[in-house]
């Protein structure tokens, strides 16, 4: 086993003893005898007496060699299929692109219909073939994750500018994000792309206005940070449905918009690498909160609660 | 103003003529060539002063081409423009490793092509 992986382990244990931990899942690499790989799962838990004294770990190894293989297996597959789409998508865009400015003279209204219409459908096929790539890379754990130590308020606030970009003025965005919170150890570029999608459908819902709020949380454990909006809100019971693939549960009404439905699930995949959480809030007719928990520093490991998220 | 010429190297005919139509709509001189080998033959003879180039292709694929193009002392100084269906962060570094100025993902929005070309092919 790797040292780092020893040393995350330990690391983990440590918490579960100490008590601020119930419960942890960990995947590693070993190398059989033979010099073969193997992977195995590590699931261990705390077993205390009614005073909350521990008493014995309980620890469970599984050999999961044959899943990751299919893992692997999964995203070559969906690479390479992505890419053979890709390709004559790039054709159709690039025609699409051409009659759009007028390289062709010019079009009759119904044909300037067609035109737009096909270019939003591309779009959109593409996004769907991106998503589909990000989130198998990330459910197979084959994703680039680089993590550091990053001041969130500056993350956050060019996220917030891009939004209000977007949407040109149809909504405030108001922020609460003070200077002083904890640092976090994330990978910038994959959290960004959780609040990139928080703001974005909380724009494309909200009726007049969207707050984001950062605060320490638990002591100073872990951040939490929650995007508001004012939109019609989610009913109790599409709430467990809406991290599930292709999920969309309702359009805002009369925006013609369709998504792909991945924008969450891949979030949740992004928070459950950094052993986060994430989570969402809503009354109807009064707005949606999407919630998210980072833990500080190195404490909460990839893969931790990757299950248990 | 002179006008720019730009080699297309791809192995789609159909994006090739796409971008043809494109490119010579707002002023380029455009040439083709439709795989690595034809395309390390057309850069020096067509003097292109920018270069589109997809990785995926027959023979010689376009990481090579751009590392033999930016071993050779005259034909190196052409900016290299990657295009190539394979999108994802990896690959983008890849091809910057593999020497490309600038890595463009398909499908190409024209007009960050044309700003990409606007900015690089300009010797
Ligand atoms: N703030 C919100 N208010 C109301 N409904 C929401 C909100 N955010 C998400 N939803 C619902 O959850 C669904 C899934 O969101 P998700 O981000 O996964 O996909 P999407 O936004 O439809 O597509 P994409 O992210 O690719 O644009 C949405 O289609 C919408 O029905
Ligand atoms: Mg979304």
């Amino acid at each position: 086993m790797p040292p780092e992986d020893v040393e995350k382990s330990e690391a983990l244990a440590r918490q579960l003893i100490g008590g601020n931990r119930q419960l942890y899942t960990v995947e590693h690499r070993y190398q059989t005898k033979a010099g073969e790989p193997l992977w195995a799962r590590t699931t261990a838990t705390m077993v205390r007496d009614e005073r909350g004294r521990p008493l014995y770990g309980l620890v469970m190894v599984e050999d999961i060699s044959e899943r990751r293989r299919l893992d692997q297996l999964k995203d070559e597959f969906i690479s390479i299929v992505s890419h053979e789409l890709r390709t004559p998508l790039a054709t159709v865009t690039g025609a699409i692109d051409n009659m759009q400015s007028g390289v062709l003279g010019p079009l009759t209204d119904k044909q300037q219909h067609y035109v737009d219409l096909i270019s939003r459908n591309a779009e959109r096929l593409n996004k769907i073939i991106h998503g589909l790539l990000d989130l198998s890379r990330l459910e197979s754990g084959r994703a680039r994750v680089d993590r550091r130590q990053v001041s969130l308020p500056p993350l956050l606030r060019e996220a917030i500018q891009s939004a209000r970009l977007q949407t040109a003025g149809r909504v405030t965005l108001e922020e609460s994000i003070p200077e002083g919170l904890p640092a976090v150890h994330i990978d910038p570029d994959l959290m960004n792309e959780v609040f990139a999608n928080l703001l974005d459908n909380a724009a494309r819902y909200a009726r007049s206005r969207i707050v984001v709020r950062a605060e320490p949380f638990d002591g100073q454990e872990s951040v939490r940070i929650s995007v508001h909006d004012d939109g019609p809100g989610i009913p109790q019971e599409d709430l467990c449905r809406l991290f599930n693939k292709f999920e969309q549960i309702r359009r805002p009404v009369g925006s013609g918009y369709k998504g792909t439905g991945l924008g969450l699930p891949i979030c949740k995949e992004i928070v459950a690498l950094h052993a986060g959480k994430i989570w969402a809030e809503s009354t109807v007719g009064a707005g949606t909160t999407f919630h998210l928990l980072l833990p500080q520093g190195a404490g909460g490991e990839a893969g931790g609660e990757r299950n248990a998220a | 103003m002179s006008k720019k010429r730009i080699l297309i190297i791809d192995d789609e005919p159909d994006l090739v003529e796409v971008l043809r139509d494109g490119l010579e709509a707002q002023g380029y001189i455009v040439t083709t060539a439709g795989d690595g080998e034809a395309g390390l033959a057309a850069a020096r003879t067509d003097s292109p002063n920018a270069i589109l180039l997809d990785i995926a292709m027959p023979k010689i694929d376009g990481y090579e081409v751009c590392r033999l193009l930016k071993a050779d002392p005259v034909l190196g100084k052409i900016p290299i423009i990657m295009i190539s269906a394979k999108a994802q962060a990896e690959d983008i570094r890849q091809g910057k490793a593999a020497g490309a100025d600038e890595y463009l993902p398909k499908p190409l929005q024209m007009r960050g092509l044309l700003k990409t070309l606007a900015a690089f092919a300009t010797a």
